[in-house]
């Protein structure tokens, strides 16, 4: 009896352990595609047209086909894009007009919601080579996993304070 | 066998280095760095105030400290400036409270009125015409905003925080 007990001790701190260890890895897996993606959207400006093509293909791979995104910030801008082709093409567009974009995301937590769907809360801070201030800016990433792999369904930004 | 008396004296440079006692100055030491990192990782903590936001009172890279035990000191209070947490602390807007938990908020023209009543606000210099309707906070919110009125409300960040987003109390 003292057998089967520490036997089965054993097995369920085993089940516990390996249960933690991966949910360990799938955060990372989650943080390697959002930061895959970070590395997308930073460039210095000294990118060929090559280059910054592969970049832009680099974000889609992080993208789900049907990725929505939908920004309000601070001065209005407020918008939204959907399907990874579409925010390929501004990231691309936003390289001609930007010369300088470093992107650094802080506070990055993963949460999962089930085994497939996983909620990423941060903040975006952001400089150029301009001297105007970009404000840091809170984001909700949404990611699901397929076959494996991780992919951006939604981006959205989150405003810390709420005017009205 | 050497007593104190006996003992030669270690070299000057050996006592401002390590001290007469090696052992005594290694376990200062450790207190020290030990107290000096729990203090700024839980009680002060330092930050750098970026952006034009609070001017004038507090300037683009003005170093200051978010006392994180000063709401368990004594409750949040008007005219207190707050660390208010982003997804987390390592970047926080800094914002003046002007409306407490229950009150009815609303500005009109620049002036911001509590309860109806026009609230002094010595610490605001230039005021833009800004304007938002009547609204009530609850029993968890405090409403801040920042002490450049001057600039347009637009790209002004201002608004209801909820206290489990307050981090501290900013220091000077």
């Amino acid at each position: 009896m003292k057998k089967i007990t520490a036997f089965g001790s054993f097995l369920g701190l085993a089940v516990v352990l390996l249960w933690y260890a991966n949910r360990d890895g799938e955060s990372a897996r989650v943080k390697r595609v959002v930061e895959e993606a970070r590395s997308a959207v930073s460039w210095d400006g000294s990118e060929t047209a090559l280059q910054q093509i592969a970049a832009a293909g680099r974000l889609a791979g992080c993208l789900s086909k049907d990725v929505e995104v939908k920004v309000d910030v601070l001065g209005g801008l407020s918008g939204g894009l959907s399907g990874a082709d579409e925010v390929k093409g501004a990231v691309l567009a936003a390289r001609q007009h930007i010369p300088r974009l470093e992107v650094q995301f802080l506070d990055l937590t993963v949460s999962f919601t089930d085994p497939t769907h996983a909620k990423v809360e941060l903040t975006a801070n952001a400089t150029t080579d301009k001297p105007k201030e970009i404000n840091p800016q809170e984001f909700v990433l949404l990611l699901h996993k397929n076959e494996g792999h991780w992919y951006i369904d939604r981006v959205e930004t989150i405003r810390t304070l709420q005017s009205q | 066998m050497l007593t104190a008396e006996t003992r030669p004296r270690p070299p000057w440079w050996k006592i401002v280095l390590v001290g007469r006692n090696p052992k005594v100055t290694a376990i200062r030491l450790v207190i020290t760095v030990s107290l000096v990192w729990i203090t700024a990782r839980y009680v002060l903590l330092p930050t750098r105030v970026t952006g034009i936001s609070m001017e004038p009172t507090y300037r683009d890279g003005q170093i200051g400290f978010v006392n994180r035990l000063a709401s368990w000191m004594r409750p949040v209070q008007r005219g207190d400036v707050l660390a208010i947490r982003m997804a987390g602390e390592h970047a926080m807007l800094l914002k003046r409270v002007v409306g407490l938990p229950g009150e009815r908020l609303q500005i009109l023209r620049g002036k911001v009125l509590i309860n109806d009543a026009p609230l002094d606000e010595p610490y605001v210099i230039n005021r833009a015409p800004w304007n938002i309707p009547p609204i009530q906070l609850s029993e968890d919110e405090y409403y801040v905003i920042g002490d450049n009125r001057g600039m347009p409300q637009s790209l002004h960040e201002f608004g209801r925080a909820s206290r489990s987003r307050v981090v501290g109390r900013f220091v000077r």
